[in-house]
């Protein structure tokens, strides 16, 4: 009876655990490369030519990673959303720099403007 | 730890798993992504970015140590490649960042070198408008005065004008009234000589003996012996006379009155009583029968107190001799 008694806690506790692993492997999380590839694109990223090519290829390893799960390979898909994510982040990066790279030389060409319309040297 | 150390562990890491597994393309990537990174101006300018690349990359090297040919281990090593590119982008901005701040700082200092250009410019214009506001004035001041002066001069000159006129016309008027008195003078003087000279021409000179005669009407010129030109009436019936008288002597006398000294005036009667005598040689009365001798001025007839007596007593007599 005691041996019985085992024997069934132990298949309930491996029924649950493979209703949990059932669980858990049933939804991959795109939301965090999603919310990047998103603000890159906010940012601009898609015009600026550093950053677009990122962009273009965090937008394909999204697809990838969802194929992927829909082929029921949710661990390698959860992978490469990871590389998806990283690229996105990267092209806001790049997006962001060529802002602020912009808005330096503008910078620097108003001073410049500046002081030569004033004939400072 | 510090990335060089870092490095050189994760090298050593490398060659002992080289010994068994070649690493992943997307894990050399990686260090060589790290490598390039933290040499750069990621450690001073991302140094948190940085950071994260690597521990990224220290995952994607355990996870190689663990499971070598694993689709996780390459996953793991590019998004440590991709972390290290992160940090480098993020440094990139900081220093672009840097840039549009050092430019602003620039463009700032600038402005305020043209706000101080333009205030001592302003101040400097201030104080030439100020100077010229001044001159200006003082101009004005200088052309009212000047306006004013001329005014005043011009009344003054009016005043000047009137007063000038008025006392003209009174010197004029003063002037005329003297010439008209002078001349009612000269105009009484003038008709008293004529009837003078009328009642002498007209007087018929008589000759008796032991009398004497004066020939009124006969004048010489002032301190001569000429006779003036009026005087030949006279003498003309003076002549008359003697010829009337044919046995009749005379003496011819000259008289002056006292002006001038006695010796002149003696010597000027004896000149007057011989021009008589020549005037009438002259006309044909026998010289012997006149005799001339200047008294001077001991006869007189009259006062030689005034201008009335002293003509009277300038004169020529005939004495008619017995």
């Amino acid at each position: 009876m005691r041996h019985l008694n085992m024997a069934m806690v132990a298949g309930s506790v491996l029924f649950a655990a493979v209703i949990a692993g059932c669980g858990s492997g049933s939804a991959i999380n795109k939301e965090p490369s999603t919310s990047a590839i998103s603000a890159a694109e906010e940012s601009g990223a898609s015009k600026v030519p550093s950053a677009s090519l990122y962009l273009l290829i965090a937008k394909e390893e999204l697809e990838n990673a969802q194929s992927l799960a829909s082929k029921g390979d949710k661990e390698q898909a959860q992978s490469l959303l990871l590389r998806a994510q990283a690229d996105g982040e990267l092209a806001i990066a790049l997006s962001r720099g060529d802002a602020d790279k912009k808005e330096a030389n503008q910078a620097i060409e108003r001073v410049r403007q500046l002081r030569q319309d004033n004939q400072l040297p | 730890m510090k990335p060089i150390a870092y490095l050189i562990a994760v090298a050593c890491a490398g060659l002992l798993v080289g010994c068994a597994t070649a690493p992943p393309a997307e894990l050399i990537n990686a260090r060589q992504a790290y490598q390039h990174a933290s040499i750069g101006q990621a450690a001073q300018l991302a140094p948190a970015d940085l950071h994260k690349a690597q521990e990224a990359l220290a995952a994607a090297e355990k996870s190689f140590q663990d499971e070598p040919k694993s689709f996780h281990t390459r996953d793991l090593a590019y998004v440590a490649d991709r972390k290290a590119k992160i940090a480098e982008a993020h440094a990139a901005t900081a220093a672009e960042n840097a840039n549009t701040a050092k430019a602003n700082k620039d463009y700032q200092s600038a402005q305020s070198e043209i706000v101080k250009n333009t205030k001592e410019d302003l101040a400097v214009a201030e104080r030439t408008a100020a100077a010229k506001t001044e001159q200006l004035a003082a101009e004005q001041k200088a052309r009212v005065s000047a306006e004013n002066s001329a005014a005043d001069a011009k009344v003054e000159a009016a005043r000047v004008k009137e007063s000038t006129d008025a006392e003209a016309l009174r010197v004029k008027e003063a002037s005329d009234a003297e010439a008209r008195r002078v001349k009612d003078v000269a105009d009484a003087e003038a008709r008293r000589l004529a009837d003078q000279k009328i009642r002498d021409l007209n007087t018929i000179i008589v000759l008796e003996r032991g009398k004497k005669v004066v020939l009124k009407g006969v004048n010489f010129e002032f301190n001569k012996a000429t006779l003036t030109f009026g005087s030949g009436a006279i003498l003309t019936r003076a002549y008359n006379a003697l010829v009337a008288n044919p046995d009749v002597q005379i003496e011819i006398s000259g008289h002056t009155d006292n002006v001038g000294s006695q010796q002149s005036n003696q010597k000027l009667s004896l000149r007057r009583a011989q021009a008589v005598r020549n005037w009438l040689v002259q006309k044909g009365i026998a010289s012997n029968r006149m005799k001339t001798v200047g008294k001077g001025q001991n006869e007189p007839v009259a006062s030689n107190e005034t201008d009335e007596g002293r003509s009277e007593n300038r004169r020529i007599e005939f004495y008619v001799q017995q």
